[in-house]
């Protein structure tokens, strides 16, 4: 409604003369606030914190194999998973191919949802909060991070930043996080597994969302 | 000691000028064994926080003006053993004032010169070891107009911990409102009484013989309560506790 | 459901919420737990004090901005093919979303907690035009199951125990009885996820808005709230016009205060980013993006002296902090918000009449301010409205009468001393010391939990007096 939106802001316009406001100013703030410098050690005690699971491998053939015993351990036979690109780990198609795994790329929503575990990449690691960042795109569904009881994600430890204003930061200086942010339509941080404490305040994990989170850390 | 002999004015407050006048009278006598000189200006009533925190500002802002009036135009300090009256000088004085030609500057003046009892004893004469000496063991409540309004939290401590024979324990959630809140201890009776009883347990909890605290308002609300519940503990203002230890 | 939820007066609420121990402890169980859990998770930050005043500057220089912002917002919003839509009020803001509803089709809502869908009433309104509405958030489910209004902004039934959950889900989803927390939070997820799969449409909040991408941030931790983001084939997000940042950085400073102070986590579980509907390439995600930025009466607190309240964040601290929440519980305040930013906002979005207590039913203890991640002076805000509560002739006349005899009283140091000189004459009358009896009328709340203390036969000023003519 056309009005609506002159009337507020013409509201808004009037209202500010005769705010009350303390603290403002008409500068966009930058106060300089004391930085974190985690790395890749703070980011697994981060993660395990919140009862998610980190395995480390030094190579992109170790977390290969990490996938495929992941898959035989649970008895796994099917995997959602991202386009093969999009996750970045050479040798994992023909690695899970040769285990007889079967893997979906696609689907409607009620056809993976029965699916046991979601595979995925990550575009960076926080390790002040133990969080791991993935995007959505054409070859990367957000519901394989979502839908599936299980998640495994595949993180190289060179993408692992201290804190979420440092990823901002060197997107800016990789080409505009805003640019980066607008370039998809869902954008999530995941700090360990689904959660909720809502009864009792005792938590329980797994609510909506996965149960558990496996992130291999490799590289 | 400075060369030149300190002096204060007194702001007795009114809780301490009707109800706890010897807690005023210890306030003045630890200050004079300190070498200060202090003047209690003549006519004092009410800062006005009752009326200004019931919503009553016209009111408040009578007493107000005549506090102004009552302490000059001068830097000396005001000295007020009462951490939510400091504050509401302090704090809302200016508030009360705004945009008033005459009393919005002298507002503000009276307002910086507002100094709490145990702040100006530490951080103006810089002395937290007055001598004194009292065998018991007590419990610190943070009144939270002293704590939040006046930032005052280090001084009292310093002074309670340098008292011989003085045990200080500590009790659960010490920053916790005891409930009092002026009007509200009435208006609010219910909830005020829920809010007094979870202090009186914590307090109680601790097995202490004592509440020591630097708000009146607070302290006569307390006693109030550990009286009713025939509480073996005692409550005392910090300027009664260390006058009685120097009398030892 | 709307602002208000009670029309029950102040003072019989919170006698009601007296009556129930076991709910009393609840809430008290959980609101120090969250306030230890908030102190730790702070300490973890490189320096909280400096955080917490970037996050103050920024939410000032966004309120003292706003038009600038919003209009940056809808504009990025709209280049990526997501829809804007301006409610002056809560009809206004019901009436949009039942004409995307309508438009779309939809006939089955799944919905993630917002505090401002309750604030305007929407899911009487869409259930009334034959749709079907569900809570997905844990609490607000076994909420919507039970009947109750949630009464805490981030944790809706932390007054519940897990035996009155039990019985919810027992009575109205049909399964055996069970307390045990694991087993209902998988009748949870089992019912739910049918709904997610099969829901229209999903309505959501919007923790804070980003001007700069047009993004839409939810902070979440059971995946509810990305499911119906991301399934259903239209989205819609209510946010109130002040949930707004300028930048992504900004938000990132956000985003490290808000679950900390909220419930002690570093971040939620889920912190989404949601910037337009699916790109024509993405295989999944809603096919439609409403965003309705909803005033009513936000402006009205920014055209004057209580504007600093429009930099709340919804975190709930304050909540968890106050002495008086913790006691009398969310329900007793009658409003959507409860506790200190409750007692502020509801008086200003509902109008003073309806909520004149509220601002009252505070010590002004300023524990609240102590632990605002964005610093309000909640305080000064309290004042101010009571002073407003006294100006449109709310306060109780004993209260008037009394306050109109103390100021008379000691208007003038004669009157004063008379005044302790009758105080003086009770304290002698009554036996000398504490009073322990009952005081009349409305004076009777003091002496039902405490003795009154004496008179004192002089003055200090009257002794001082003496004293200087003496010596």
């Amino acid at each position: 409604m056309a009005d609506s939106r002159g009337h507020i802001l013409h509201t808004i316009r009037t209202a500010v003369k005769t705010a009350l406001l303390p603290a403002s100013s008409p500068e966009h703030p930058s106060l300089a606030v004391p930085r974190s410098s985690g790395g890749v050690d703070e980011f697994i005690t981060e993660v395990e914190k919140l009862s998610g699971r980190v395995l480390r491998v030094a190579t992109a053939r170790e977390a290969v194999e990490s996938v495929i015993s992941l898959c035989q351990e649970r008895g796994w036979q099917r995997l959602f998973a991202w386009e093969w690109d999009e996750i970045g780990c050479e040798g994992l198609p023909e690695g899970l191919s040769r285990a007889g795994i079967e893997v979906a790329h696609s689907g409607s929503p009620s056809e993976l949802a029965n699916i046991p575990a979601g595979l995925t990449g990550a575009e960076a690691g926080l390790a002040d909060t133990g969080t791991i960042i993935v995007r959505s795109g054409a070859r990367r569904s957000q519901l394989a991070s979502l839908l599936p009881p299980t998640h495994v994600a595949l993180l190289p430890a060179e993408r692992i930043l201290p804190d979420m204003r440092s990823y901002f930061e060197k997107l800016d200086a990789q080409g505009g996080a805003s640019a980066h942010v607008r370039e998809s339509s869902n954008l999530v941080f995941i700090s360990g597994p689904s959660r909720t404490a809502d009864i009792e305040q005792t938590l329980t994990l797994g609510v909506h969302g996965p149960r558990e989170l496996i992130i291999i850390v490799w590289g | 000691m400075p060369d030149t002999p300190r002096t204060v004015s007194l702001f007795i407050t009114c809780l301490l000028d009707t109800l706890f006048p010897d807690v005023a009278q210890a306030a003045v006598d630890i200050l004079n064994k300190q070498g200060v000189h202090v003047r209690v200006p003549s006519g004092q009533t009410c800062c006005g926080q009752p009326g200004f925190n019931a919503g009553y500002w016209d009111e408040a802002r009578v007493l107000a003006r005549h506090t102004i009036d009552l302490f000059g135009d001068s830097d000396e300090p005001v000295l007020m053993a009462s951490g939510s009256c400091a504050s509401m000088i302090a704090h809302y004085y200016p508030v009360l004032f705004q945009g008033d030609p005459e009393y919005g500057p002298r507002a503000q003046a009276l307002a910086g010169r507002v100094v709490e009892f145990t702040q100006y004893l530490v951080d103006h004469l810089g002395v937290t070891d007055l001598g004194a000496h009292y065998e018991a063991s007590v419990v610190y409540h943070p009144s939270c107009h002293t704590l939040r309004g006046m930032h005052v939290d280090r001084q009292p401590r310093a002074l309670l911990s340098a008292v011989r024979g003085l045990r200080v324990l500590e009790q659960r959630q010490p920053a916790t409102c005891c409930g009092f809140g002026g009007m509200f201890a009435v208006k609010m009776g219910d909830i005020s009484g829920a809010m007094l009883a979870d202090r009186l347990d914590a307090f109680e909890e601790t097995g202490a013989d004592m509440v020591v605290g630097c708000d009146i308002s607070c302290l006569m609300h307390i006693e109030g309560g550990l009286r009713k519940r025939h509480s073996r503990m005692k409550a005392m203002h910090i300027a009664q506790l260390l006058a009685e230890g120097l009398k030892a | 459901m709307s602002l208000q939820t009670s029309q029950q007066p102040f003072h019989a609420r919170v006698s009601k919420a007296f009556e129930n121990a076991e709910r009393v402890a609840a809430v008290r169980r959980a609101t120090v737990r969250f306030y230890d859990q908030r102190l730790t998770a702070l300490r973890s930050l490189p320096d909280a004090e400096a955080t917490r005043d970037l996050a103050r500057a920024i939410r000032a220089h966004t309120i003292a901005n706003l038009d600038k912002y919003l209009t940056q917002f809808e504009a990025a919003v709209q280049a990526l093919g997501g829809q804007v839509h301006w409610a002056r009020d809560a009809a206004e803001a019901r009436q949009i979303v039942l004409d995307i509803a309508q438009k779309t089709g939809a006939k089955r809502i799944a919905k993630s907690k917002s505090m401002i869908s309750e604030e305007i009433g929407l899911n009487k309104a869409l259930e009334g035009a034959g749709l079907e509405v569900i809570e997905t958030d844990l609490g607000e489910f076994i909420a919507q199951l039970a009947g109750e209004h949630p009464s805490h902004i981030i944790v809706p039934v932390l007054h519940l125990t897990r035996q009155e959950v039990g019985k919810v889900f027992a009575s109205k989803l049909g399964v055996p009885y069970t307390d045990v927390i694991s087993e209902l939070n998988s009748i949870a997820r089992e019912k739910l996820r049918e709904v997610y799969l099969s829901a229209d449409m999903g309505i959501s909040g919007c923790n804070f808005a980003v001007a700069e991408t047009g993004t839409i941030c939810l902070a979440t931790n059971e995946g509810n709230g990305r499911m119906i983001t991301s399934l259903p084939r239209v989205h819609v997000a209510l946010m109130g016009l002040e949930r707004i940042v300028p930048t992504l950085s900004d938000l990132s400073v956000m985003l490290q205060l808000l679950a900390r102070s909220a419930t002690g986590q570093k971040l939620t579980v889920y912190t989404s980013l949601i910037t337009g509907p699916r790109r024509a390439n993405e295989p999944h995600g809603p096919e439609e993006l409403h965003i309705v930025i909803v005033d009513n009466g936000r402006t009205r607190a920014l055209a004057g002296e209580m504007a600093e309240i429009l930099y709340c964040i919804r975190c709930g601290a304050c909540l968890n902090v106050c002495p008086v929440y913790r006691n009398i519980g969310g329900h007793a305040y009658g409003s959507v918000y409860p506790g200190p930013v409750g007692s502020v906002i509801s008086p200003i979005l509902g109008g003073i009449p309806a909520f004149a207590e509220l601002p009252h039913a505070s010590t002004l203890c300023g524990a609240c301010q102590d632990v605002c991640p964005v610093r309000i002076d909640f305080p000064t805000l309290l004042l101010r409205l009571r002073r407003e509560t006294v100006r449109q002739g709310r306060s109780p006349v004993w209260v008037t009468l009394g306050m109109k005899a103390y100021a008379f009283m000691a208007g003038s140091p004669g009157r004063f001393q008379l005044a302790e000189r009758l105080g003086a004459l009770f304290t002698r009358l009554t036996g000398g010391g504490w009073f322990k009896g009952q005081l009349p009328g409305p004076l009777s709340a003091w002496t039902r939990y405490r003795f009154f203390p004496p008179f004192n036969r002089k003055t200090f000023q009257a002794r001082w007096k003496e004293r200087q003519s003496n010596g």
